[in-house]
């Protein structure tokens, strides 16, 4: 129990927190009052074919791309930033999120996710849902679903296929007597 | 005598070697590329005249189809029948200078 106290104020102070960067420049892509909510899921799929005494017989298992889930949450005017009006600028903090979830859902980007648990390398944002209704009022919520990259180096640079790949000189080598 | 050109475990390579035997001295060329659904293909290039393009790569078949060279180039298998393939270079598949290995032209 004690235990448990000390490393949720060490959590706190060393500031483990969740974060949405850019992986090739560092570049902090989301800021949120909170994260309500982070989602971290793995799956795969499993292929068959039917044989003749009538099942199916299992072939084959793929890996989908892992998704992640967040529900980020920023108040229009919070306390801390009532307090601290000349610290915190909240409306363009939200316009800054608007205009970065417009950006980052338009292309592919590379991006690592900071949860509390691990780091997750390469994920693209691939939809988001700002809903409005009573329980938001007041408040920016995001429910933003990131997916893997599978098969990507960098941002918007795909794997060659091997029978693509640059020559690479071996130059002059030896021979072996065999 | 035969002797084993040592390779990159690449797709898409350029290797240069030298031979020296009883014809003489050669700079040998050879060229590997990886095709999308043939395999591995090579050129061959002779104190760099070209002695043969796109020749595919099957197992123990002769890259040239002349005598330039005094002997000839293979792709080896050491533990089958299989046709190269460039995750095992040097391991398995062995591109072999076979000094004895004459062509009947």
């Amino acid at each position: 129990m004690l235990i448990d106290a000390i490393n949720t104020l060490w959590s706190s102070i060393r500031g483990a927190q969740y974060a949405v960067f850019e992986a090739d420049t560092s570049k902090v892509v989301f800021v949120f009052d909170t994260i309500e909510e982070l989602e971290f899921r793995a799956d795969s799929s499993i292929t068959s074919y039917p044989i003749e005494s009538g099942v199916l017989k299992t072939d084959y298992l793929y890996r989908n791309p892992n998704i992640i889930e967040i529900v980020g949450r920023t108040s229009k005017k919070s306390l801390l930033a009532q307090g601290f009006n000349f610290l915190t600028d909240k409306e363009s903090s939200i316009q800054k999120i608007n205009e970065n979830l417009t950006t980052y859902t338009q292309g592919i980007y590379n991006l690592n996710i900071q949860t509390k648990i691990a780091l997750r390398k390469g994920f693209t944002l691939q939809k988001f849902t700002i809903p409005e209704n009573l329980d938001t009022y007041g408040m920016l919520t995001v429910q933003m679903t990131f997916q893997e990259i599978m098969g990507m180096e960098t941002t918007g640079t795909a794997l060659k296929d091997e029978f693509n790949a640059d020559t690479i000189s071996a130059g002059i080598v030896q021979l072996l007597r065999l | 005598m035969k002797y084993k050109v040592n390779l990159l475990q690449i797709p898409n390579q350029e290797v240069s070697f030298n031979i020296e035997n009883d014809k003489g001295f050669f700079a040998v060329d050879v060229n590997l590329r990886k095709m999308p659904t043939a395999g591995l293909v090579a050129d061959v290039f002779i104190d760099g005249v070209p002695q043969i393009y796109g020749r595919r790569c099957v197992d123990r078949m002769p890259l040239l189809l002349n005598n330039n060279l005094g002997g000839n180039l293979y792709f080896e298998d050491q533990f089958g029948t299989i046709d190269p393939d460039y995750h095992q270079f040097n391991e398995r598949f062995l591109l072999v200078y076979d000094s004895a290995y004459e062509v009947s032209v």
